[in-house]
């Protein structure tokens, strides 16, 4: 549950309106806020609202006692992200050139990237959810900070706001840090700066600017990874005059793709029904397990298309070898 | 259209479980989404998940591992009610339509994890070509 938020926010008696949720009434005052404190305002309306026994079950005109940031919407908001980058050919185009003038056993090795260039675009987009889900705790600390300096909390509500973000922000960066901050924790980094002259909240503003920064590399990045792997598997297709190889690899590459599918949900569905927690350890060792599900798969199917596979063209009987021109 | 042996079928049905496993995946987040709205202001947290859980599960793509719960959850109870959702049973099951969607995804899900290896074993049985 929230701590009772005295330091930062008011209390209002609100009326429900028809159409109202609890969900719309949260957006209204809080803006889009993570789940986790998500829940936690739902709790602490139930809590304060002892007679609301379902919270998706409010009726219009009842009045709810809520807690509110003094100013609607005052949490603040992740910076906000320029979306994915703009993706165009003129950025593939050395990649194929490159991919023209390799020999057979570049092309090979490349093949067997596939699949891990793929599971390796999902895993960076995971760090980009995971930065721009945490950008606001470091945000919040910079306005906690301001709120004391102009006296509207202690210096211990301070401490112990400034305590606890950090506290989280440290549990939900994981080894992910390391990429933002090195061997430096959160608290080491995210201070106050003391020298003359400078703003007091500059190594935050810096920090925010950073892990948006790194946002933005790891969205894209994860996008150009993702369609890099698809884009040589349809170019080696489409760059190969000879049926049998265009075959092999298709066959590698749907060998591959299912095979990680396939360790993906099957390593959710355990996760799902063992409940073993999973920490940042664990989400690497299923990013990297997928990846290497999907080439042992990918040269299996190809294997057994070499020695047991008629000379039909799947290629052609599935068209992509029109769709890889 | 070329005739097609045992081994081309086959080769087709490993290829057609590409899009099979993508439709579970969609399927899966138009149920998870819809159920996680329900759920997780009563679940989403300590103790059915730990705070690191919390962080992971929150966003793409493990948010599946949430929606994934859920819906066994909703679809089976008994295999999530022994570990994370110990003690949790009516108030918070679904309607019967619901529940049905969530065991077929569930059924449906296992199939087409089953369906790959023995689709590679039946391949692997066939005999060697020249």
């Amino acid at each position: 549950m929230l701590p009772k938020q005295s330091l930062n926010t008011d209390t209002i008696l609100y009326r429900v309106q028809p159409g109202d949720s609890l969900n719309k009434i949260i957006n209204n005052y809080y803006g889009k806020v993570p789940l986790q404190k998500r829940n936690d305002i739902i709790a602490t309306i139930q809590a304060d609202n002892p007679k609301l026994k379902n919270p998706d079950r409010i009726q219009a005109n009842q009045l709810l006692q809520i807690d509110i940031p003094p100013q609607y919407c005052a949490t603040p908001r992740a910076q906000k992200l320029t979306p994915l980058l703009n993706i165009d050919k003129a950025l593939l185009k050395p990649l194929q050139q490159q991919y023209q003038v390799a020999s057979p056993k570049e092309k090979r090795t490349i093949s067997l990237l596939t699949p891990m260039m793929i599971g390796t675009g999902a895993a960076t987009t995971m760090i980009d959810k995971t930065f721009q889900t945490n950008t606001p705790l470091v945000a919040k600390i910079a306005e906690l900070y301001n709120e004391y300096k102009e006296n509207k909390i202690t210096k211990g509500q301070y401490d112990s706001g400034r305590k606890a973000l950090l506290t989280k922000l440290k549990t939900n960066l994981g080894p992910i840090n390391a990429l933002l901050n090195g061997k430096k924790s959160p608290n080491e980094v995210i201070r106050i700066s003391r020298t003359k002259g400078s703003v007091p909240t500059r190594n935050i503003t810096q920090q925010v600017a950073k892990m948006s920064k790194l946002s933005r590399v790891a969205s894209g990045g994860g996008f150009v990874l993702s369609i890099a792997g698809l884009g040589i598997a349809c170019n080696q297709i489409a760059n190969t005059s000879d049926v049998q190889v265009k075959n092999e690899i298709f066959v590698e590459s749907v060998g591959g793709f299912a095979g990680g599918l396939i360790y993906a949900t099957s390593a959710t569905l355990v996760l799902a029904i063992m409940a073993t927690p999973v920490g940042w350890v664990g989400a690497l060792i299923i990013g990297v397990g997928g990846g290497l599900a999907g080439i042992g798969a990918g040269y299996g199917a190809k294997t057994l298309y070499t020695t047991r596979g008629n000379k039909i063209d799947l290629t052609k009987i599935t068209k992509v070898n029109q769709l890889c021109r | 259209m070329p005739v097609m042996g045992t081994f081309e079928w086959l080769t087709m049905g490993l290829i057609a479980t590409v899009p099979y496993m993508l439709l579970i995946i969609l399927v899966q987040h138009v149920l998870g989404y819809y159920l996680s709205k329900k759920y997780d202001p009563h679940f989403f947290k300590s103790p059915y998940f730990t705070e690191g859980e919390v962080a992971v599960y929150s966003s793409w793509p493990l948010s599946l591992i949430r929606y994934a719960t859920y819906i066994v959850f909703a679809g089976f109870p008994w295999l999530v009610q022994k570990r994370r959702f110990k003690g949790h049973a009516s108030p918070y099951l679904p309607g019967a339509y619901l529940k049905l969607g969530c065991q077929l995804w569930l059924i449906c899900t296992v199939l087409g994890i089953l369906s790959v290896p023995t689709l590679f074993w039946l391949m692997w049985l066939q005999p060697v070509t020249a």
